[in-house]
């Protein structure tokens, strides 16, 4: 595959990966912050 | 900088540089080489990372740079290690760290480096090691300087190994290599995801994302996880590295003091200098 052509589909994928994983790191997020709230209230590690 | 394959100065002898291909690395591998002889390139490959391949895209240009000689790059299988290290107490870790497992997996990755690191140093005599850390990562545990001194001192200590992150103060090392002409690509920092010079790991984006906007909210548990973690592996990565001279017969007590003996001569040097 030329150069050119594996630099735009590793743009594309870029972006499409980006779309995927973010979301799940923003969720895993949210998750850390019940678990940090909740382990505060019941006053564990 | 140093002209290809003259030596300008006294030289240190070998260093091994943890090297992805990336801006950081490659600019760490470059300071290192103004120091010592010889570098030695060391990519881990764990497994489950992609496009290891890249990591040889700014070989070429520090060979050329520097002297096919003085430059070598390895790329290591250490599956068996990150299994250990970093899966092995996997459902411990869930109860104990929970969600904050997203950005630890990556100290548990970069422990499982070092400990690759400690025996392929161990076996060649190689009593220094760099890395490509930098401040501006530090919200990742692996770059925190608290982890960064507390993993120093153990491998100084118990290996005879010095570790160096040269660069750990540099915000923008795609620029300065850019200058240095050991690159060809534009604003590397800038890139993110799928990297044209290094691999990319698919654990990476939610780890970022996890240590970048969440991490920091816990109070202080970033610095007490990553404490905690590393004195959990600590015992596990000395079992690691025991098991694989043991294996083969080898000494190690002896390996370290031929590090501990060679680190000496040269801080005499250093001390003459």
């Amino acid at each position: 595959m030329k150069d050119e052509t594996k630099g735009r589909l590793r743009f594309v994928m870029r972006y499409v990966i980006a779309a995927v994983m973010i979301p799940v790191g923003l969720l895993m997020g949210l998750g850390g912050i019940v678990q940090y709230l909740s382990r505060r209230v019941s006053g564990g590690p | 900088m140093a002209e290809k394959g003259v030596v300008l100065k006294p030289y240190f002898k070998e260093v091994s540089v943890l090297f992805s291909g990336g801006s950081d690395s490659t600019l760490a591998a470059a300071l290192m080489l103004s120091d010592f002889e010889k570098v030695t390139l060391l990519t881990f490959d764990p497994g489950f990372i992609f496009f290891v391949e890249n990591s040889r895209h700014h070989v070429k240009f520090l060979k050329n740079t520097y002297g096919e000689e003085r430059v070598e790059h390895l790329v290591v299988p250490t599956p068996e290690i990150h299994e250990k290290v970093l899966f092995g107490r996997m459902v411990r870790d869930v109860k104990r760290y929970g969600f904050n497992l997203n950005s630890l997996v990556c100290l548990g990755c970069r422990l499982a480096m070092h400990t690759a690191a400690v025996i392929h140093n161990l076996e060649r005599g190689v009593p220094y090691l760099a890395d490509g850390s930098i401040r501006k990562q530090a919200q990742v545990p692996e770059q925190m300087e608290s982890v960064i001194e507390r993993n120093r001192l153990l491998y100084e200590k118990e290996y005879g190994i010095r570790q160096y992150s040269p660069i750990y103060e540099e915000g923008r090392s795609d620029r300065v290599i850019e200058k240095m002409g050991i690159t060809n690509r534009k604003n590397l920092k800038r890139q993110f995801i799928l990297f044209d010079t290094q691999p990319t790991c698919p654990f990476g984006v939610p780890a970022d994302v996890y240590s970048r906007l969440f991490y920091g909210l816990f109070g202080n548990s970033r610095e007490v996880d990553s404490e905690q973690y590393c004195r959990e592996r600590y015992p596990l990565m000395r079992r690691i590295v025991e098991e694989h001279f043991t294996s083969r017969d080898k000494d190690l007590a002896a390996l370290v003091r031929r590090n501990v003996k060679a680190l000496e001569k040269d801080d005499k040097r250093r001390a003459q200098s």
